[in-house]
């Protein structure tokens, strides 16, 4: 790996790895292990992947299910002692919005919805990308995606821009 | 038309419709949420990466080995199934079953006096007939027989093995037998020294080392008694123990 690629793995740890841990969040209690593990294996790729994030994606997502089968192999006993959970974002400065309030009701969301939405709205891939992330067409992610954000207008009660201005 | 190009256009339809604005409006406000920057540790990832990179990788394999490998573990197993194989449809061994019969030789009675009449003949023809004892050979005198001494007894094929006593008791008999019994006098004159010759067949136990037996004693007595007066030859001479 040249030092231009290894640039490109720097910038795509400051920009993607937060994101990332996020989406390995939605399955796994220990995300951070997770991500890290992926950069690893990208480092140790003698050729850089033709599109990276979703590489980095699609890696994380398959360490992600298996950190989630390893956990729920352990037990209820220390899932009970991991029961704090971190926090997903960064203290909000807009304060239209509770980030703890969003935190659950995305949690509420089914994961196939869960999982668009974050690799949508955080993750920045699109559609297309989020179809082969998930094994889906791209009209099912756009259509998963759609139908978590009515969910979450609906659990999280936020009234219409419309209706605010009014 | 394939389902996926049914996905794919309804995809295209729905894209180019905006998404509701209290959608988007919802899409802007948690778009301003940040995921946390401090969950990565960026300097642990570095020192792992550092790690990986200077970890010896393991030493390439030698393909002679993978090949010598690969033919011995081969050989090996066909060998084993050879082997297997052979030992499976080998038919069975048949027993080989031994029966050891150990015969005892019926001791002869002999304990009656010889001289009390045909009796003694038919005693005695009983015994030498069990004994089957074979002629004494002039060229080789019993006598010179070792103590043990295999006498050549043979009752239906199986053979004992005589006894010191039992070779100086069987010659007597066979000399008895030879010369008769009743006429005592008959019997050559026993002869001062022991210079047998091989015409001669009691030159056998003249040459014996061994340490005369009773049968041996009875019989110099009788030939004692051969060599005196007839009638003194009167005391009757018991064979038996």
């Amino acid at each position: 790996m040249g030092d231009a690629e290894a640039d490109a793995v720097v910038r795509l740890i400051r920009d993607r790895g937060p994101a990332l841990v996020l989406y390995a969040q939605q399955w796994c209690r220990t995300p951070e292990d997770v991500v890290q593990d992926a950069f690893l294996q990208l480092l140790r790729q003698a050729d850089m992947p033709a599109d990276p994030v979703a590489w980095l994606y699609r890696v994380v997502r398959n360490g992600s299910i298996n950190a989630a089968r390893t956990e729920s192999r352990r037990g209820r006993r220390e899932s009970l002692a991991s029961e704090s959970r971190p926090p997903w974002f960064e203290p909000a400065v807009d304060q239209r919005l509770d980030a703890e309030a969003a935190v659950e009701a995305l949690e509420q969301l089914p994961i196939e919805q869960r999982e668009s939405i974050v690799a949508r709205l955080w993750g920045g891939l699109s559609y297309e990308q989020v179809a082969v992330l998930t094994g889906t067409s791209p009209a099912t992610a756009y259509r998963r995606y759609v139908s978590g954000l009515e969910t979450l207008r609906e659990k999280m009660r936020i009234p219409c821009p419309a209706k605010t201005t009014t | 038309m394939s389902r996926q190009d049914d996905d794919l256009d309804d995809f295209r339809r729905s894209a180019e419709r905006p998404l509701p604005p209290e959608l988007r409006a919802l899409e802007a406000v948690l778009g301003g949420l940040e995921p946390r920057t401090d969950r990565l540790d960026q300097a642990q990832l570095w020192y792992q990466a550092g790690r990986q990179s200077v970890q010896p990788s393991a030493p390439p394999v030698n393909p002679r080995w993978s090949v010598a490998k690969a033919s011995t573990l081969s050989a090996s197993l066909a060998v084993a199934a050879t082997v297997l194989l052979m030992a499976w449809l080998r038919p069975p061994v048949p027993a080989v079953e031994r029966v050891q019969v150990v015969a005892a030789l019926p001791e002869p009675r002999l304990g009656n006096s010889v001289a009390e009449g045909p009796g003694a003949d038919r005693l005695l023809t009983d015994a030498a007939a069990q004994a089957d004892v074979p002629e004494p050979d002039a060229a080789s005198p019993a006598g010179s027989e070792s103590p043990h001494v295999q006498g050549g007894l043979r009752n239906r094929g199986r053979s004992v093995t005589a006894e010191p006593h039992d070779t100086a008791r069987l010659a007597l008999i066979s000399m008895l037998l030879r010369h008769g019994v009743s006429p005592w006098e008959s019997l050559p004159p026993p002869r001062p020294e022991n210079t047998a010759t091989a015409e001669e067949p009691d030159s056998e136990l003249s040459e014996n080392p061994a340490p005369p037996t009773h049968y041996q004693q009875r019989r110099e007595l009788l030939l004692e008694n051969l060599g005196r007066n007839n009638s003194e030859f009167r005391t009757p001479i018991l064979l038996g123990t």
